[in-house]
């Protein structure tokens, strides 16, 4: 088929693309909007319409305005002293206002240019919105007006500098300090809120700061008058900073108060942390994780924030509006409840909270909007090379709207373990249109499990499988079909495997072993090969302040695990054996995915900060964590995730050692020839992009065979060993459980 | 029949409205029949477009749009769809979804019969003619509101380049429309402004003016779809979430 292949149109003011079927260049949103732009009659000495003089040097008030210069339009009555600075919509000047004899901050649409009009509308918001606006702590608007295309505002001049400026100059605040600045903003934002005024780009450079270090609120840029119907907000301008937007906003949902909210609440963070809750090189990728991901609690990122302040900070950035607190009052009289010393009135999330936040936002915004805002989309569009798999792709993204959405919520609120996805359904996902139903088709069933973001884990996985299907089909000369199965845990995964009701399962080596023990037949593919910097390596690891400086030393000491049946905690066990270390003789140690805590003796007790955040899979405590906050005085993590902190954090290395990681097993009663077909499909894929696509972004798929596991075989006695504490309590064979 | 004539008085401040009052238009009987299918040129492609997204394949959706002409010319989509009150976009789709689930194996006869053509396939670029196709899954009532704004849009470019011309700045036009939505979309206001022998600050008054004319018309031209003034903002933002 003939496809005309048209390079894709921007437009040059909203960004937008303009599609194939506008019968015009231009973009079709803006020139619309002209329409609600042009709704205040024309001024007297402007003509309206085209019929007017265009041509001619001198053209405007009669004011001398000289458009050529880099001067802004000399407006009547004020002269200008200095430019003060540029903002996201125009150029801020210091001015004298003549008749009145005051100086004025003067804020004039960028450079005099003639303001597109989408800028336009959105500075006649900006004042109309402000204007109304009469609060200390709210940079008061003297006078608005329009000099050709080119408006202009005037302010209260507020002599400092903003928030943001000032923590460049890196000024550090004490908590007091930041709580009671923070209570004035919010209150000065409660105050707009009760006039109906959304600020809508709340950020450290629109708060600006007196001599006095009083702050006062500016830019009410993006600011709506709360009821009025939504008009520019349509265009889907991502305007404010991503980084302070609420997810809402940055869904491009309607907004109310409570993104307001949630900026303040990143704001609030940045102040403690010295970190935002989100950031990423690129606007887009900010815009996923404002949407998808929990904000690492404050208290990781700096363990001297109080333990109150994080959880205000954390019942701001909810992903659920209502969730926030319920104003910006609300908020300001629980920060002053913490200056007073007074209990707070929000509580910490619990683990049921987190999980059902999970469940809540997962489904529905996971699938709708982050699939089609960020990486999630390049991975469906790989393969969607021509604009018709374009389309598909959108067809793709519908069906997962439809199907995988509603099923991931069934799955995630029923008991049911497991849900499978369908070869047609995987392929539309991956932008290509499904074979016809042949005969003599064959079909196989591969499970993965996914214990965190199930959909990314389909979407990772439908182009690997897209070509596995491919391969196979050429390589056994039949048709072949790859369904998928998702299943919440390894174990029925592999229950299922034995009993041949899946085919394909992606699991760890240990855990295969220890399958293998029970059901022979079992055998595996290939090996998943990571790449890049610490790949598969893991490292045993403790603080500098420990004093522990070999394996030997961790005798009395506590110790925290990965996973209990991971590879690496199987492997790390087996090194502490060697030497000389078993489970009874660490003082306590744990599991990341446990909640018991395993002790020397019965009657220590574990700690409640050893309980609190552990044992939670949905919780952002990690070994590094937990060692960094003294709570194990050794760990054992990926080399990768090792490398991040150790220097920072001063993490000292007790042993490297090298991780067997995952592997594709397949169950017993295919036919060699099939399990060959499929390992010659699997090591055949070599395209990076759809490698790393998969999860844990392998860099190869390695055949493996069971000769292959006979060094991880022997370790599994090294573990019962670490485990039982003598080898008279381990059978024979090694593998008994 | 005082409807048609007002209507083609200049449109002036509140005057336009009342006037061209496209249910007046449809009640004021026989005499407005021409008026009326002046108005169904010029919005067939969304009808097209949602009979297209019906599933309908393309020399039948041409019969179809026809048919469906036809039947609300011969007032017969009167009797069936009265609107009180309402937007012209909407009774166009309210009549046409009841033509399509009804009137038209009926309709079909008369069309066969024809007894009127209002579109002429054959005189449509074939460009024109194909875009309708499907172009990503959308709603037929989605495509039809996206197909009518576009529509509505170059139909208000064709008006001012026509009014730019009368002026005899078609050529000025054809230079600056790039900055209509913005600036940046275009050849820089320097390039320009040498070209034409005017400074550069009269060229971003001249496209000022053109963005101020250019929502005139959209205003107008909607004007003559809706029933009261206040409306207009309201079916910009519909029309706007069609884009979107």
């Amino acid at each position: 088929m003939n496809v005309e292949v048209r390079q894709a149109l921007r437009c040059s003011s909203c960004g937008s693309e303009i599609e194939e079927d506008v019968p015009f260049e231009q973009c079709p949103k803006c020139l619309l909007d002209l329409g609600l732009a042009c709704k205040e009659p024309p001024r007297a000495s402007e003509p309206a319409g085209f019929g007017g003089p265009v041509g001619g040097a001198a053209v405007g008030l009669g004011v001398g305005v000289a458009w050529e210069t880099e001067r802004p339009p000399a407006l009547l009555d004020y002269e200008i002293l200095e430019r003060i600075g540029r903002g996201g919509m125009g150029v801020v000047y210091r001015a004298r206002q003549l008749s009145l004899n005051r100086v004025v901050a003067l804020k004039v649409i960028a450079g005099g240019e003639p303001a597109s009009p989408a800028a336009l509308a959105r500075f006649r918001r900006e004042a109309e919105a402000a204007a109304k606006l009469d609060h200390p702590n709210i940079v008061a608007i003297y006078e608005v007006g329009e000099h050709e295309a080119t408006p202009f505002l005037v302010m209260r001049f507020v002599e400092g500098v903003s928030l943001a400026e000032q923590r460049q100059d890196g000024k550090r605040r004490t908590e007091a300090e930041i709580v009671r600045l923070m209570g004035t903003v919010a209150r000065a934002v409660h105050y707009a809120h009760s006039r109906g005024v959304l600020h809508r780009d709340l950020k450290p450079s629109n708060i600006l700061l007196d001599a006095a270090g009083q702050p006062h609120l500016t830019d009410f840029g993006i600011a709506k008058l709360v009821g009025e119907e939504a008009t520019l907000t349509q265009t889907a301008e991502l305007l404010g900073t991503p980084c302070y937007m609420a997810p809402e906003q940055a869904a491009g949902k309607p907004l109310s108060r409570g993104a307001d909210i949630y900026s303040l609440g990143v704001i609030l963070y940045e102040l403690l942390t010295g970190r935002r809750p989100f950031e990423a090189e690129r606007p887009v990728e900010v815009l996923r994780k404002v949407i998808e991901e929990e904000p690492v609690a404050p208290r990781v990122v700096n363990r001297a924030v109080d333990r109150d302040l994080e959880t205000i900070c954390l019942k701001c950035l909810d992903k659920n509006p209502a969730r926030r607190y319920g104003s910006a009052l609300e908020l300001a009289e629980d920060l002053e409840r913490w200056e007073r010393r007074e209990p707070i009135v929000a509580r910490p999330a619990g683990p049921i909270l987190r999980l059902r936040r999970w469940v809540a936002r997962n489904p529905a915004v996971a699938t709708l909007i982050a699939g089609l805002l960020a990486g999630i989309a390049v991975t469906l569009g790989l393969l969607a090379q021509t604009r018709e798999e374009k389309a598909r792709k959108s067809i793709a993204l519908a069906i997962l709207r439809t199907e995988t959405a509603r099923q991931l919520q069934e799955i995630w609120a029923s008991p049911s373990t497991f849900f499978g996805i369908k070869s047609e359904t995987l392929s539309a996902m991956a932008g290509k249109e499904p074979a016809r139903l042949r005969a003599g088709e064959r079909r196989f069933t591969i499970a993965l499990v996914a214990l965190a973001n199930p959909l990314d884990r389909i979407l990772g996985a439908a182009p690997l499988l897209e070509h596995v299907e491919a391969n196979m089909s050429r390589l056994s000369g039949a048709p072949t079909r790859l369904d998928l199965r998702l299943y919440k845990t390894q174990a029925l995964a592999m229950a299922h495997l034995a009993s041949g009701e899946v085919d394909l399962l992606q699991v760890n080596a240990k855990e295969y072993l220890l399958t293998k023990t029970q059901v022979p037949e079992v055998q595996p593919l290939v090996r998943i090969v990571i790449g890049g910097q610490g790949g598969n390596r893991a490292v045993i690891f403790t603080r500098a302040d420990t004093g522990i400086k070999t394996l030997s030393d961790l005798r009395g000491r506590s110790f925290l695990f990965g996973a209990a049946d991971s590879t690496v905690t199987l492997l790390a066990k087996a090194h502490l054996v060697e030497a000389g270390v078993r489970g009874r003789d660490l003082s306590r140690y744990r599991y990341v995915d446990r909640a018991e805590e395993l002790t020397q003796g019965s009657s220590a007790k574990p700690s409640p900060e050893a309980m609190s955040g552990l044992g939670n899979p949905f919780s952002p405590m990690t070994p590094v964590e937990a060692v960094l906050d003294e709570i194990y005085d050794a760990g054992v993590v990926t080399e990768t995730r090792f490398l991040q902190v150790s220097t920072a954090e001063k993490l000292v290395l007790l042993k490297r050692f090298e991780d067997e990681g995952a592997l594709l097993v397949v169950q017993g009663k295919l036919s060699p020839d099939i399990v060959g077909h499929f390992r010659q499909a699997m090591i055949a894929i070599k395209d990076p992009k759809i490698l790393q696509a998969f999860a844990g972004a392998p860099s190869a798929f390695k055949p493996c065979s069971d000769d292959d596991l006979a060094g991880l075989r022997g370790k599994l006695a090294a573990e019962l060993l670490f485990d039982k504490g003598t080898l008279a309590e381990v059978p024979a064979d090694g593998f008994a459980r | 029949m005082v409807a048609r004539e007002r209507a083609s008085v200049s449109a002036t401040g509140a005057a336009r409205f009342g006037t061209t009052q496209w249910s007046l238009v449809l009640r004021a009987g026989q005499g407005a029949e021409e008026a009326l299918l002046k108005l169904c040129q010029i919005y067939w492609p969304p009808l097209y477009a949602f009979i297209r997204r019906r599933g309908h394949a393309v020399h039948e959706a041409q019969d179809l749009t026809q048919a469906f002409f036809a039947h609300v010319l011969s007032n017969r989509a009167l009797d069936t769809v009265a609107p009180a009150k309402g937007r012209f976009r909407s009774f166009l789709l309210v009549a046409l979804k009841h033509f399509l689930d009804n009137e038209w194996h009926k309709a079909r006869a008369v069309k066969r019969g024809g007894r009127q053509v209002v579109i002429s396939w054959e005189e449509l670029n074939p460009g024109e003619r194909d875009v309708l196709g499907p172009r990503e899954p959308m709603t037929p009532e989605k495509a039809f509101n996206r197909r009518w704004a576009l529509r509505l849009l170059e139909r208000v470019m064709k008006r001012l380049r026509s009014e730019c011309a009368a002026a005899r700045k078609e050529e000025l036009f054809e230079a600056v429309k790039g900055h209509l939505t913005g600036d940046g979309g275009g050849k820089p206001y320097q390039e320009i402004a040498a070209e034409f022998g005017m400074t550069e600050g009269a060229v971003k008054v001249t496209v000022h003016r053109l963005r101020r004319r250019f929502g005139e018309l959209v205003r107008e031209q909607i004007g003559r779809t809706v029933e009261t003034p206040e409306e207009i903002d309201d079916e910009i933002r519909e029309l706007f979430a069609a884009l979107m």
